[in-house]
């Protein structure tokens, strides 16, 4: 049995409603806030509950009280603040990829092929004997149509890896 | 209608103990991909608690004293902190004494241990964490920092938002199964992932992400070719946990890996995720599988 003082002296759980997250040891405990639709809600409770962290991913993060304690820190409300990329199903149709294998590069091929021949445009490759020659850029136009992700698009999440 | 798109390349690397493979399309995908593996292993040499050199061991072994560290472990830090008390404490990343505890200290891929003091104890409050500038940070004595169960999902969004902003078009990164994927408009990639419990043969579940995160813990993920402990997420409220495997699904990938870590010590891990307006699946240890209702909405 691990001993450990600091933890024999356990806050309970407080049950916080508003724009506080509610929390629940127990499912017999108080009621439920409203519930929101659970994307949005998701969101909300990203956005506005990691704002602490949230200002630290921007560039040019600067704490502006530099000796401010921890407990000092704003509890970060539900209101989002910042804009972030919402979840969304996939109910729209995929675009399809066509990837141009290079050599010495591993090729990836899309699980189908496109319906409609592919344009193809190429930047101009550098000039002969230069030492450094920018890398070709391929631009391809593929109509959207149909399924058919790649398989790259396929992927797993395992929790153990 | 046709849709002008870059090169796109995948590449897989074992990177944060774990395989991780990157998918980008941009105007040069190999560049970006290498690029954000790049940024990867200089966030594990940062973050990982088997560098003795790094950030996280820094501040465990400095017995209270403050330590230089780089911005971004002040901000995975930070999220440690908000993430603790948005949880009313479930996330608990002070935990590395149970580990030492458990004899869970050395790394399952390569010969390094992790170092702690003695002294180290688990700590139910964040509260005395200081956080002096944009790049010192103090612990008190006693406390110490475990970044594995933030960590890859914090990585997976920095370095998506890093390549996004060098021209990235369409990107995921899978780190050991916490991935954060997006598309940039008119760009419209669907990401589908298969989730695995390690149990059960074939995925329990398929869902689909146009722009967001999934994570997903389970309780044997350090238990490796019989190597390391058969449970490895410890619960200052609880010992016995009833979930083997979470998944859930959020805008970010630093918030799914921290309710992944809260449903699965949860008592009642739906009411827990309903609660919290989680889109979440679980599945227990007879290999029960649930959902949220918000989840089925992804599923394929």
């Amino acid at each position: 049995m691990i001993s450990d003082p600091l933890l024999e002296k356990m806050k309970t759980p407080s049950i916080q409603k508003g724009q506080s997250m509610e929390t629940s040891e127990s499912p017999a405990r108080a009621p439920k806030t409203k519930r929101r639709p659970p994307a949005r809600s998701a969101k909300i409770l990203t956005v506005g509950l990691s704002t602490t962290a949230m200002l630290g991913m921007t560039t040019g993060y600067a704490f502006a009280d530099l000796a401010q304690k921890t407990e000092e820190l704003p509890v970060t409300p539900v209101t989002p603040q910042a804009p972030v990329s919402p979840v969304i199903a996939q109910q729209i149709p995929p675009s399809q990829t066509v990837v141009a294998p290079q050599a010495g590069a591993p090729s990836a091929s899309a699980k189908k092929a496109p319906a409609v021949p592919a344009t193809a445009q190429q930047t101009p490759a550098a000039p002969q004997g230069a030492q450094n020659a920018p890398q070709r850029e391929v631009v391809i136009d593929v109509p959207v149509a149909g399924n058919g992700n790649s398989s790259w698009n396929n992927q797993k999440s395992s929790g153990s890896n | 209608m046709s849709q002008q798109l870059f090169l796109g390349h995948q590449a897989t690397q074992r990177v944060m103990g774990v395989t991780t493979t990157i998918t980008v399309h941009a105007p040069h995908p190999f560049q970006l991909a290498e690029r954000g593996f790049s940024l990867l292993r200089q966030l594990e040499y940062r973050w990982s608690r088997f560098v003795p050199q790094s950030d996280i061991s820094r501040l465990n072994n400095a017995g209270g004293a403050p330590v230089e560290v780089a911005t971004e472990t002040v901000d995975l830090i930070a999220h440690m902190i908000t993430a603790h008390r948005v949880t009313d404490g479930r996330f608990n990343p002070t935990l590395l004494p149970r580990h030492r505890d458990s004899h869970d200290l050395a790394s399952l891929v390569d010969d390094k241990r992790c170092i702690i003091p003695n002294d180290a104890r688990a700590w139910n409050s964040l509260d005395d964490i200081t956080i002096n500038s944009s790049s010192s940070v103090t612990l008190p004595p006693t406390m110490t920092l475990d970044a594995g169960g933030i960590g890859k999902g914090f990585a997976a969004d920095l370095v998506v938002d890093d390549l996004v902003s060098h021209g990235a078009q369409s990107v995921s990164v899978n780190i050991g199964g916490d991935a954060r994927v997006t598309s940039i408009a008119p760009f419209h990639e669907s990401w589908n992932f298969d989730i695995i419990d390690s149990h059960i043969e074939v995925p329990i579940s398929t869902i689909s992400l146009l722009n967001g995160a999934i994570a997903t813990s389970s309780l044997d993920a350090r238990y490796r070719h019989g190597r390391g402990p058969e449970q490895h997420i410890f619960s200052t409220l609880h010992e016995s946990l009833r979930t083997r495997t979470c998944s859930v699904i959020a805008p970010l990938a630093r918030w799914a890996e921290v309710w992944t870590k809260c449903v699965v010590i949860a008592d009642a891990p739906m009411t827990t995720a309903a609660d919290h307006d989680l889109i979440a699946l679980t599945v227990d240890h007879n290999g029960n599988i649930s959902r949220t209702n918000s989840w089925k909405e992804f599923e394929l």
